[in-house]
């Protein structure tokens, strides 16, 4: 591996710069716990009473009372705290990793530009928070999690989905790399064989053909799809596959990208929520830090591997 | 009972209409990409001789070098040699090319020139683009030779008379791309 995937120093560094703030969070963190521990109890409390004794409300409608208030409570206490984390902790985290960032916690990457990734498709609920917006290695870059979900059916008939829950970076080429490339986490061939898989994955993106790589360990975890079977390996040479499967060791989360002329999308599904703050727990340790370091540099990571600066002076 | 014959036929026809075309579709896939690395073959071609030109004033020691690249671009471009051969002289100019590289280090003004930085920078470009080929080339070739080998393809392709097809063999310090960049120190 030519690239470092953990920045130990750096995680450290930054632990200690934002060593003063997380104090002051985690005082914080103890008052709300104890306003919690207080509010919770007695209002919930007077909940029951009201509803299941004054007005002889069911049990079931108690219980959905009662757990209303319970996680309306939770809301209106962790707000502020929860608030604090994002502008003091989660800001400054972006800021040292890529200077000159601003980070917005409410807001996300827009719909078009997900859509325009090709990556995920068929979903008809899109939101997200912890939107940044900057520059890595001198390209534009967004950034946001996002959940994407397919809803359908009423009622009790409802089903939902989860098409895409994660984190999602999107780059801004100075310039196209004048291919549109998909390389996606394999389901197909590594759950149905090489013969019936590669058969489905053929007919899986209309507009794309399969490209087919020589690394074996690549393509049991990956399949890349591109409507330019020479620039595509251009753009996967042995290095990038080596680089990719190891992010993929490193993280065990899916990662997918995409390249799309002149924008490059990366998403990787997880479950974690990465930039919220724990309330039951000390609210943010170093080994948090460095998680948080860590799953950020992956888009530095796959940048450089991909060698796009060079691509993009040569072009 | 006709009817069940005549379905059988049917069936098999089907199948065997579906086994010619995907190893149609495969041969076609090699031409497809021996036209795309002859594409790119062409650019390097084009290349040499601005790039000679522009390093021999400087490259005085290296004149021997020089004048193989040039020697050994003509011999590939002639029209009455065999893939093999063309293939041996290309990959003869790629390990010439890189032994070039290695020592443009020592001439600093060279270096410092726009026109060559220029001109190593699309020679980068065309060297990355020859091996993302010669990679397309061989895994269609694979795709193909796989057709010919395993059932039920092996039969259609042995009545076509097909015959095997050769893979390129990628050279280590290919294989290890971008070789020139490296040794360009970008």
């Amino acid at each position: 591996m030519k690239h470092e995937l953990a920045l130990d120093g750096e995680a450290i560094e930054l632990y200690r710069k934002l060593k003063p703030q997380i104090d002051l969070l985690e005082t914080q963190r103890k008052h709300v716990l104890n306003e919690l521990f207080f509010y919770i109890p007695v209002i919930s409390g007077v909940t029951v009473i009201v509803t299941h004794k004054l007005l002889s409300l069911s049990l079931t409608i108690t219980g959905i009372c009662f757990v209303t208030v319970i996680a309306l409570i939770y809301f209106w206490k962790t707000l502020g705290y929860t608030k604090k984390f994002k502008e003091q902790i989660v800001a400054e985290i972006f800021k040292t990793l890529a200077p000159g960032s601003y980070y917005l916690p409410e807001q996300y990457v827009s719909q078009s530009l997900f859509t325009t990734s090709d990556l995920y498709s068929n979903f008809n609920r899109y939101g997200g928070e912890d939107f940044a917006s900057g520059k890595i290695h001198n390209i534009d870059f967004e950034f946001s999690e996002l959940c994407v979900k397919y809803v359908s059916g009423s009622g009790k008939n409802k089903t939902t989905k989860i098409v895409f829950n994660g984190l999602f970076w999107t780059f801004s080429l100075p310039r196209t790399l004048g291919q549109r490339t998909l390389i996606l986490n394999d389901v197909a061939e590594s759950t149905l064989g090489s013969l019936v898989g590669r058969f489905i994955q053929k007919k899986l993106r209309p507009g794309y053909e399969l490209v087919q790589v020589e690394s074996a360990e690549f393509e049991k975890k990956f399949v890349v799809y591109s409507n330019d079977q020479i620039k595509s390996r251009y753009l996967l040479n042995p290095i990038v596959m080596e680089d990719l499967c190891e992010f993929r060791k490193k993280y065990r989360e899916s990662i997918d990208v995409s390249l799309q002329d002149d924008k490059l999308f990366i998403g990787v599904k997880t479950n974690k929520n990465y930039f919220e703050p724990r309330i039951w727990n000390k609210v943010v340790s170093y080994q948090d830090i460095q998680e948080i370091c860590d799953i950020l540099k992956l888009a530095k990571d796959i940048i450089n591997s991909l060698d796009i600066k060079s691509k993009l002076k040569v072009l | 009972m006709e009817i069940i014959i005549l379905s059988v036929i049917l069936v098999l026809a089907v199948i065997v209409f579906i086994l010619y075309n995907s190893i149609i579709g495969k041969k076609n896939q090699i031409e497809n990409a021996e036209g795309g690395l002859d594409a790119h073959l062409k650019q390097r071609y084009d290349l040499i001789p601005n790039l000679v030109e522009s390093v021999k004033q400087y490259m005085n020691h290296e004149a021997g070098t020089l004048e193989k690249i040039v020697n050994l671009r003509s011999q590939a471009m002639q029209s009455n040699i065999s893939e093999q051969q063309k293939q041996n002289y290309n990959q003869q100019i790629s390990k010439e090319l890189s032994g070039l590289v290695v020592q443009f280090e020592q001439y600093p003004e060279l270096k410092a020139s726009a026109n060559f930085q220029n001109l190593q920078s699309t020679l980068y470009e065309v060297e990355q683009n020859i091996s993302a080929s010669r990679r397309f080339y061989n895994a269609a070739v694979t795709d193909y030779n796989n057709a010919l080998e395993m059932f039920p393809t092996n039969i259609i392709a042995g009545k076509m008379k097909l015959q095997r097809r050769q893979v390129f063999e990628i050279a280590e310090l290919e294989r290890q791309n971008p070789s020139i960049k490296k040794m360009f120190g970008n």
